[in-house]
């Protein structure tokens, strides 16, 4: 477990399989009494950073309501 | 390489394949990089992150988002979020529409043909051997991994790979079992051509997708020939596409893939977008790599 700032912190962990293995690291933030897991960071790739990229492309080339809306789509499709 | 041979004596049958193999290798869009491309993709079925308040606390409407949490989480702030993830890195993609014509062509490849192939190889061959071949073809990495740990200024490692790469050949027969790390405990570090390069301060240049190898960078491109170099298989031939390589090379693809079938499928659909989900995947992948 690594300290990323006052408050956040990272617990690193490991899944191991016969095809080999893979650092899984979850991303802590304090709120109150409790450790809530805010990013999951799989082989160096952050879940939210991942995200926050394809948004940033779609609000790039496109309105905001382009992008509430293929979330909408996204969401229902589910 | 006695065992290489053998592997190559039993599926002689793949040479009468031997173009469609070559396709099989490439279908390994996330198998052709072994280690690299798949495990992002195994991760990301296994957690739900609300995306609605994600994206909210992104750009969007931070203020709204501060004020009023939208679940018993409670907000993380664009701060807290910063000082978690140092400045996102980018990669320039100025031959998008090849890229994406590329990830297209990959993705049916996969659908249509390694997929089917690896799931028939694994309901008929057992866990256990698909584990022995994938430490085979990992021990038959060992020379890029030894020589560029040594690159990197990690001597220290490539001394632990090169024992890796002893023991595993001789007490481990031939590589099929992964005998340092099972009765040693003695692990190595990863490391390839294009981390080299990285280290060197060598940029990614930009984004590049290449047809059945998957993404990459002309920094990656030129260190993917540098590791073929180091590859004993390269020189089981004088050939530049010889069915015996090629077809050990089709062999790890599905082998590798067995282990990850779902993987792909699931990144696939988390993605808002999957083409600059995997694009951002490949980025973030490869820049903490070189930070280890």
């Amino acid at each position: 477990m690594t300290e990323l700032s006052s408050g956040t912190a990272e617990v690193q962990s490991v899944v191991i399989t016969k095809g080999g293995q893979m650092p899984i690291n979850y991303r802590v933030i304090r709120k109150k009494n409790d450790w809530r897991v805010y990013d999951v960071v799989i082989e160096g790739v952050s879940l939210v950073g991942n995200y926050r990229t394809q948004f940033r492309e779609i609000l790039g080339n496109n309105p905001p309501e382009k992008l509430l809306e293929t979330l909408r789509t996204k969401a229902g499709a589910k | 390489m006695k065992s290489g041979r053998a592997i190559c004596g039993r599926r002689s049958a793949l040479r009468v394949l031997c173009l469609t193999t070559l396709l099989v290798l490439a279908a390994g869009f996330p198998a052709a990089n072994g280690q690299e491309a798949i495990p992002d993709a195994a991760t990301y079925p296994q957690i739900s992150v609300p995306i609605p308040s994600l994206a909210q606390e992104s750009e969007s409407r931070p203020t709204a988002a501060a004020t009023t949490p939208s679940d018993d989480y409670g907000n993380v702030t664009q701060e807290e979020a910063e000082a978690a993830s140092e400045k996102k890195a980018s990669i320039a993609d100025p031959i998008e529409p090849w890229n994406r014509a590329m990830y297209h062509f990959n993705d049916k490849m996969y659908f249509w043909l390694l997929k089917p192939v690896a799931r028939v190889y694994k309901y008929a061959v057992p866990e256990d051997f698909r584990g022995l071949f994938s430490n085979f073809y990992e021990n038959l990495k060992a020379p890029i991994r030894i020589v560029n740990n040594m690159l990197q200024g990690k001597p220290g490692y490539a001394g632990k790979e090169l024992a890796r790469l002893l023991i595993n050949s001789t007490i481990g027969v031939g590589g099929l079992r992964d005998c340092a790390k099972e009765c040693f405990g003695l692990s190595g570090r990863p490391a390839d051509f294009g981390q080299t390069l990285g280290e060197y301060g060598v940029g990614f240049g930009f984004y590049i997708v290449w047809p059945i190898l998957g993404p990459s960078s002309p920094r990656d491109t030129v260190g993917f020939v540098g590791d073929w170099l180091l590859k004993p298989t390269t020189y089981l031939s004088s050939n530049w596409f010889d069915p015996v390589t090629v077809g050990l090379y089709a062999h790890e693809a599905v082998n590798t893939t067995s282990f990850h079938l779902g993987d792909y499928e699931a990144i696939k659909a988390a993605a808002v977008d999957p083409y600059v989900a995997i694009r951002d995947g490949y980025l973030q992948h490869r820049t903490e790599q070189l930070k280890q």
